[in-house]
């Protein structure tokens, strides 16, 4: 410092005014009068009551603009616009609390390290396995079914019938179709049981489901042991049973339920505790231990092990290193290697690998296309991208009628019934009605045909696509000759099957919407390659198969919005690489004309389910949203020493799952929220318990401090309840000192954060809670992931403008 | 008439008669370091075309397996043969079976024999028809048809025997005149026909090409030229159809409409957020922290969030 500097005072002195007197120092004007600054002083808490009326004032035409803007939109279903209260997320954030930084100064931590990471291989392996284990069961089911079904039971009603009905007048084909429409419902009866009284997150197809667990969201029951057994032996019976459904996306499902059970090694279903993986219990792992199941659950599905693990980044990775990636491939391919392996050994080939997976569709012997394909390709593209749009709008509209009137289990159950006997019923009279009636031997690889109605030498070429499992229906469009369906055939068959998986998806059976959509879409597809083989006559060598896989690309790709995963999948399934630019150019064009219109169906249901999901992006147009008005000021918040009686009634009273800590929580002179002091912590409700549970408690005397596993301490949902405790009165009076157990640091924004801000530290971090603070790190609210999703963009009249969404709290706080 | 032809069809089928070695070219090339093998080449060559003589001879209808199993026979014998020339050495010291199987870039008659036995015998799937008792070392390998194709064959003749029956000369111009002959062989094409769709329904059990192909044409004649088809009556079968159809229809607009009137689902306490009225009762209380608050005996858990907007 120089001297000029310490010559020269801080305050220039005034020359002009010489009279002696202290200038206020705190005051804006140095001039002011000091009985008129204390007025001003006094008069603060007006202005900041002023303050709070603009506030108010300016939150008010906020929100009355927005809901000019909502009633000039039509069309606004509070069923589209609320969020639930009972989604919670998961625990990403490891807590790291005096006990978790203390573990690593113990002499054995250095092997539980590399022990750590030794068994997420170990594992990852297993998940594998057992996945695969699960996909070979499903899928031998459903062929013993099938074999039973088509080959023993129709076989012989239909040769009976054929004896019967010689020399006589009358039918007795209604024999054959009472039989199989009771069968199928017999099926489907056991599916829906499953899913109605057993476990009813299992219904469905599981997608949306493991989307929200990857998002970070605890999905109620999703990852438990009962729903992998509904969804198994449901799955299998809902596709024996004849209904528009796949296997292949509650095989994610599976998958998924697999790696979080075995990387907990134990099973809270059963109640079983195999006391290894203990290092993994808890979301952090067990998210990437869900990621791997669910990428091998595609493997398993498709045979497509890249697939499998391009899907987990597709659809759920907000989180994502090379090292997960890796054991995920890893994972994905035991598992696509010990489907094969079963499955090879089933069908008597046993060591021959190149099984692939359950959705098998055969490998394309004519692989060539030429330039000038690609415009019809786009064409296939644009048609799929319509359907697909179509379809997703009608079955919300579906989906909304049934959530919000077949809400009785009897219902659902019922409609289940009604959906298999339908679907039964059509397939038949479709057989009935249509006479496609192909000679036997024009297509050499089909000869398990059925005559039904056609005269001898002849079969039903409607029939063998209802006869058998739908993976074989479009193995059979996709490697057909081209003279084996009729365009009529192709055509009915197509809107049929629409209709059916439109209806079918959402009833309460474990079903997916792959191996539907993929046979809608083969069947118009090749009626594509028919019109353009009539077209082009003189071009030989069209082949209608490639279409098929065109259309079939097209239309699952419309309804999902799925793009690399889909693209891998169909060209592993397919073990085809030549298809991979039609292939991808055909989803391109059909995702662009299918968002024009809404969006994927998966997100549909997840938006119907209520979930408060966090897409890739911030909505747009709220970066003037900030911090103030995203968070909850009411914080429900702890002292660093807190009295028992008083988290005993908070944990009573809450259903919070964390709790801040600040050094003080004081009476607000000026408003009826506490003032809170600064923020020094976070506790999780999980830790309190076990607190409590362990009776670490002090009494005024001195502290009764008994030793803590660690493990044990990072956020373990327990299902305790407080009064499960047993607290005494005398334990009440106790204290608690929460500083060692609390979580020391964490996220924090200050007040004018902007909601996109806001939005991609919750998506990037996979947060929980984030913690507003005013300049001096004072709590003043906190921001939870209902609060940051419950904005929502909305595209209307062309225009960007965001609502925001209601909660909907059905349960009591 | 047509019986005799039929029976020289199918059991005309070793009668080629054999062509010698010494009508083939043998070459006597000096500078040949493989000329004591040249004979063998020959050998081969010769039962390799007279099988592709059989083949091509037997390619519309495709019928290889039961007219060519001898020349198919003789074929692999002479194959073996070359493949086991363990004695015959060539001018530089090494068998015969190494010269001609392992020695070139290319061996044509490697290539044909593949493709005989692959792209013809195997895809015939002449398995399904007929065993070979292979006994390459006593040169005396045996055809034995299996059952089903022998079955296949009586009651192929049966029909033929019904249809040539009543028929007098040329079966094509007699038949086209009159239709009575579906009526009159009917039964015994019904007999043939169920026989041979059973089979072919049966995913376990197969034909070969031959059977298939004579059914094929068989049917077409029967049914395409000379009209005997009847189609199966779908209208006997459309009152159960309807019924079954109005039933299901019923059903579903019953359960949709009762469901509709039953339902409408629960009130639901939708919150806005951003409009939360300010904590009051319990919640207020807890918000407070315990050096202040009065923690009385009261629990009361009273639901601390009136709705604002609930519909």
């Amino acid at each position: 410092m120089s001297d000029n500097g310490d010559r020269r005072p801080l305050m220039p002195r005034l020359h002009f005014d010489r009279r002696s007197r202290t200038f206020s120092l705190n005051s804006i004007d140095p001039h002011e009068d000091p009985v008129s600054g204390l007025e001003r002083v006094m008069s603060n808490s007006n202005l900041e009551r002023e303050a709070r009326r603009r506030r108010r004032q300016v939150a008010e035409d906020q929100r009355l603009t927005l809901i000019r803007q909502r009633s000039a939109a039509p069309g606004n279903q509070h069923f589209e616009t609320a969020l639930s209260a009972q989604y919670e997320s998961l625990d990403y954030e490891i807590s790291e609390n005096k006990l978790y930084r203390d573990s690593e100064n113990k002499p054995t931590h250095q092997n539980s390290l590399w022990v750590q990471s030794r068994n997420r291989w170990v594992a990852c392996f297993f998940i594998g396995v057992i996945t695969a284990l699960v996909a070979a069961f499903v899928d031998i089911m459903v062929h013993l079914s099938k074999e039973w079904k088509f080959n023993v039971i129709l076989k012989y009603m239909l040769s009976k019938c054929n004896v019967e009905q010689r020399g006589t007048a009358s039918g007795c084909m209604w024999e054959t179709m009472i039989t199989w429409i009771l069968y199928n419902c017999t099926l489907v009866s056991v599916a829906a049981s499953l899913v109605i009284f057993v476990s009813p997150i299992a219904g469905g197809s599981g997608i949306p489901q493991i989307k929200c667990y990857l998002n970070g969201i605890a999905v109620p029951q999703v990852v438990r042991l009962k729903t992998l057994l509904a969804k198994a032996i449901g799955v299998a019976c809902a596709v024996s049973g004849g209904l528009a459904a796949g296997k292949e996306g509650p095989m994610i499902h599976s998958g998924a339920v697999v790696g979080a059970g075995v990387s907990q090694g134990r099973s809270r279903s059963l109640g079983i505790d195999f006391g290894f993986f203990k290092a993994f219990r808890n979301d952090r792992e067990r998210r990437d231990f869900v990621s791997a199941g669910a990428a091998a659950g595609v493997a398993a599905a498709f045979g497509a092990p890249i697939g499998g693990v391009l899907f987990s980044l597709e659809e759920g990775a907000s989180f994502w290193n090379q090292n997960l990636t890796w054991r995920m491939f890893f994972t994905a391919m035991i598992s696509s290697f010990t489907v094969s392996s079963i499955l090879s050994w089933f069908n008597g080939r046993s060591g021959w690998l190149s099984w692939t997976g359950l959705a098998n569709f055969g490998v394309f012997e004519n692989k060539d296309y030429n330039i000038w394909e690609i415009p019809i390709f786009l064409l296939i593209g644009v048609f799929g991208g319509i359907t697909g749009a179509l379809f997703n709008y009608l079955n919300v509209k579906i989906s909304c009628f049934r959530k919000k009137y077949v809400s009785t289990k009897f219902s659902r159950f019922f409609e289940c019934l009604l959906v298999a006997a339908v679907s039964a019923f059509l397939g038949f009279v479709t057989i009935f009605l249509v006479d496609d009636c192909q000679p036997v031997g024009v297509n050499p690889n089909t000869t398990q045909v059925n005559q039904m109605w056609c005269k001898k030498g002849e079969y039903s070429a409607v029939a063998s696509l209802f006869f058998q499992n739908p993976e074989e229906s479009v193995k059979s469009l996709f490697h057909s000759p081209m003279n084996s369906f009729r365009a009529t055939t192709l055509v009915i068959f197509a809107v049929e099957y629409f209709l059916l998986t439109l209806w079918t998806f959402g009833i309460a059976v474990p079903s997916g919407v792959f191996i539907p959509a993929l046979l809608t879409g083969a069947a118009w597809g090749r009626l594509f390659g028919i019109f353009v083989e009539q077209l082009f006559p003189s071009v030989t060598g069209i082949d209608p198969g490639k279409y098929a896989l065109a259309g079939a690309a097209a239309q699952l790709g419309g309804i999902v919005r799925m793009t690399i995963s889909l693209t891998a999948i169909i060209m592993e399934a397919t073990k085809n690489i030549t298809f991979g630019l039609p292939i991808m150019l055909v989803l391109m064009i059909t995702k662009w004309v299918g968002d024009i219109f809404n969006e994927g169906l998966y997100d549909t249901h997840i938006d119907l389910a209520e979930v408060p999901i966090l897409g890739w992006n911030p909505p747009k147009m709220s970066r003037n949203i900030l911090a103030e008005k995203v968070m909850r000021s009411d914080v429900v918040a702890l002292e660093l020493r807190e009295r028992v009686s008083r988290i005993v009634e908070i944990l009573r009273a809450t259903a919070h799952h964390g709790f801040p800590i600040v050094d003080r929580i004081e009476e607000s002179p000026t408003q009826s929220l506490p003032d809170y002091g600064k923020l020094k912590g976070v506790i999780l409700r999980s830790q309190l318990m076990k607190l409590l549970e362990n009776r670490i408690l002090e009494n005024d005397r001195g502290s009764i401090y008994g030793p803590v596993d660690l493990a044990e301490l990072q956020g373990d949902d327990q299902d305790l309840t407080v009064e499960q405790l047993r607290l005494s009165q005398e334990e009440k009076a106790c204290w608690l000192n929460l500083e060692p157990f609390m979580h020391p640091h964490p996220h924090r924004v200050p007040l004018n954060t902007s909601l996109p801000f806001i939005f991609r530290l919750f998506r990037g971090l996979g947060l929980r809670y984030l913690f507003v603070v005013n300049d001096d790190n004072k709590l003043r609210g906190v921001i939870t992931r209902k609060d940051v999703a419950r904005f929502r963009e909305r595209r209307h009249n062309n225009q960007y403008l965001v609502d925001e969404l209601y909660i909907a709290e059905d349960r009591s706080n | 008439m047509f019986y005799v032809f039929l029976c020289f069809i199918f059991f005309s089928l070793t009668s080629s008669e054999p062509n010698t070695i010494e009508m083939s070219p043998t070459t006597d090339d000096p500078w040949d370091l493989d000329g004591p093998c040249q004979i063998y080449v020959e050998k081969f060559a010769i039962v390799q075309s007279e099988m592709v003589r059989c083949a091509s001879n037997w390619s519309i209808p495709p019928k290889v397996c039961t007219n060519c199993f001898s020349q198919y026979i003789n074929f692999k014998q002479v194959e073996w043969e070359t493949k086991n020339l363990n004695h015959v050495f060539s001018l530089d010291n090494r068998t015969c079976s190494q010269v001609i199987y392992d020695n070139y870039l290319l061996s044509y008659s490697t290539d044909i024999s593949v493709a005989l036995t692959q792209r013809i015998w195997e895809q015939s799937r002449c398995d399904s028809c007929l065993k070979i008792n292979w006994d390459f070392e006593k040169n005396s390998s045996g055809v034995v048809f299996n059952d089903r194709t022998l079955q296949f064959q009586s009651k192929l003749y049966d029909w033929r025997n019904c249809v040539v029956n009543y028929t007098s000369g040329d079966i094509f111009e007699d038949i086209s005149n009159e239709t009575q002959i579906c009526s009159l062989c009917n039964s015994t094409f019904d007999d043939l026909f169920n026989f041979y769709w059973n089979i072919y329904i049966d995913p376990t059990t197969d034909f070969c090409v031959d059977v298939e192909t004579t059914m094929n044409d068989t049917l077409h004649l029967w049914n395409d030229v000379w009209k005997c088809a009847e189609r199966q009556d779908r209208n006997r079968d459309l009152v159960s159809v309807l019924i079954t159809l109005c039933v299901l229809l019923v059903l579903t607009a019953l359960f949709y409409t009762a469901t509709f009137i039953q339902g409408g689902g629960k009130a639901r306490n939708l919150i806005r957020y951003s409009r939360m009225a300010p904590p009051r009762g319990t919640r207020s209380r807890l918000l407070t922290g315990s050096s202040e608050a009065h923690f009385g005996s009261s629990y009361s858990t009273v639901n601390t969030f009136p709705p604002i907007s609930s519909s």
